[in-house]
């Protein structure tokens, strides 16, 4: 069944890579309508709002999940192609372990400056 | 080569061989849509050639080719033997976990016309390989099950009579079954028979998440019953009148 678990996890990553990027668009490049809905506040793309995101713990939980989907969901797109362009069992699974590899490496480098700028 | 209304790829394929080429290879057997034997793709279609009528095609010249996604052992004739390979590995048939039942059987597995629908479809595949020659994820994956299999392996997950959900998951978890599916719906657009495989590979995807959250419904959902008894008809009435012959 990890073949299955790994299939529900790219939809499930596709979900929230849906839901967090609908609302990073909606609030970074889409403010005019935001702020419609919203109430008229700060400009998000002000030096303070970015600090303000930085700091916030929500927001740095938001990242790391959407940073974390988005990982998931790419890697797992990449495998599929590299497994359907190479023959043998062996490569398929060499592509698995890399693509875990550089997808664990890129999370926790991509968590570390999140979390970095958490504090500053 | 001349061609009439009513004429079919088949036919054509046997006037070829009459007339025209004598060495031509293909493989046929019912010569009614039931067999799937003359599989072809037809104009980069797959396709019987028995029931595919030359005059329907709108092209002004017709190419034939063998299978896509197979060895070819000469001519249009495809080598099948790893379709039915994987087809076996899925274990297309009913298990049960009662032993004793297969051994002596005692009675019949109640099912009712719901339970039936839920795989009906699935059951008239003719194992033709026209699904197999279409689907995209077959050029590009040599061990990618393929429709025919998968749609074999659902039709028996879904039959209430069934026990072998599991065993078929164990054989399906290799990385190249129903989650490599790209859905490009070619199988489904080109059966002969009007199964849809790429609806029975989307219900496969989903009942093996079910299985995975734990909410699917249990596998056994059928019970024993006794075998229909022979009745004596006592009513005068439901006889059916005497027969007479008539001589003229």
């Amino acid at each position: 069944m990890r073949s299955m678990l790994f299939w529900f996890l790219n939809i499930v990553a596709a979900l929230v890579i849906l839901v967090l990027l609908g609302l990073h668009l909606a609030e970074m490049h889409l403010s005019a309508l935001w702020q419609y809905f919203t109430g008229a506040g700060p400009n998000p793309l002000d030096w303070e709002q970015v600090v303000a995101r930085g700091n916030s713990t929500t927001m740095l939980a938001s990242y790391i999940l959407l940073l974390g989907a988005a990982l998931f969901h790419g890697f797992y797109g990449v495998h599929n192609i590299l497994v359907e362009a190479l023959d043998g069992a062996k490569a398929q699974r060499a592509v698995g372990v890399l693509c875990w590899v550089a997808g664990l490496a890129l999370f926790l480098v991509g968590t570390f400056v999140t979390v970095a700028f958490n504090g500053a | 080569m001349p061609a009439g209304p009513g004429m079919t790829i088949l036919e054509g394929l046997q006037y070829i061989r009459e007339h025209l080429d004598a060495t031509l290879a293909w493989r046929f057997s019912c010569r009614m849509g039931i067999c799937g034997s003359c599989a072809v793709v037809i104009n980069g279609r797959s396709g019987l050639a028995c029931n595919t009528q030359i005059l329907d095609i709108s092209d002004s010249e017709i190419r034939l080719e063998p299978l896509a996604n197979f060895p070819v052992i000469r001519d249009l004739v495809p080598d099948l033997g790893s379709m039915f390979d994987k087809h076996v590995r899925l274990r297309p048939y009913l298990i049960r976990a009662d032993q004793d039942e297969i051994d002596a059987s005692l009675g019949e597995f109640e099912q009712s016309p719901e339970q039936l629908l839920e795989f009906n479809q699935f059951s008239y595949c003719i194992k033709c390989g026209a699904c197999m020659s279409a689907c995209p994820t077959m050029a590009q994956d040599a061990a990618f099950f393929g429709p025919m299999p998968l749609t074999a392996a659902h039709r028996y997950n879904s039959d209430s009579r069934d026990q072998g959900f599991a065993e078929r998951g164990r054989a399906l978890d290799t990385g190249h079954a129903a989650a490599h599916c790209h859905y490009a719906g070619e199988c489904s657009r080109v059966c002969p028979k009007g199964v849809d495989p790429g609806r029975a590979i989307q219900l496969m995807k989903r009942s093996l998440v079910m299985e995975l959250l734990r909410l699917r419904k249990s596998a056994d959902r059928t019970r024993l019953i006794e075998p229909p008894v022979a009745q004596n008809v006592d009513d005068e009435s439901l006889r059916p009148p005497p027969f007479t012959a008539k001589h003229t």
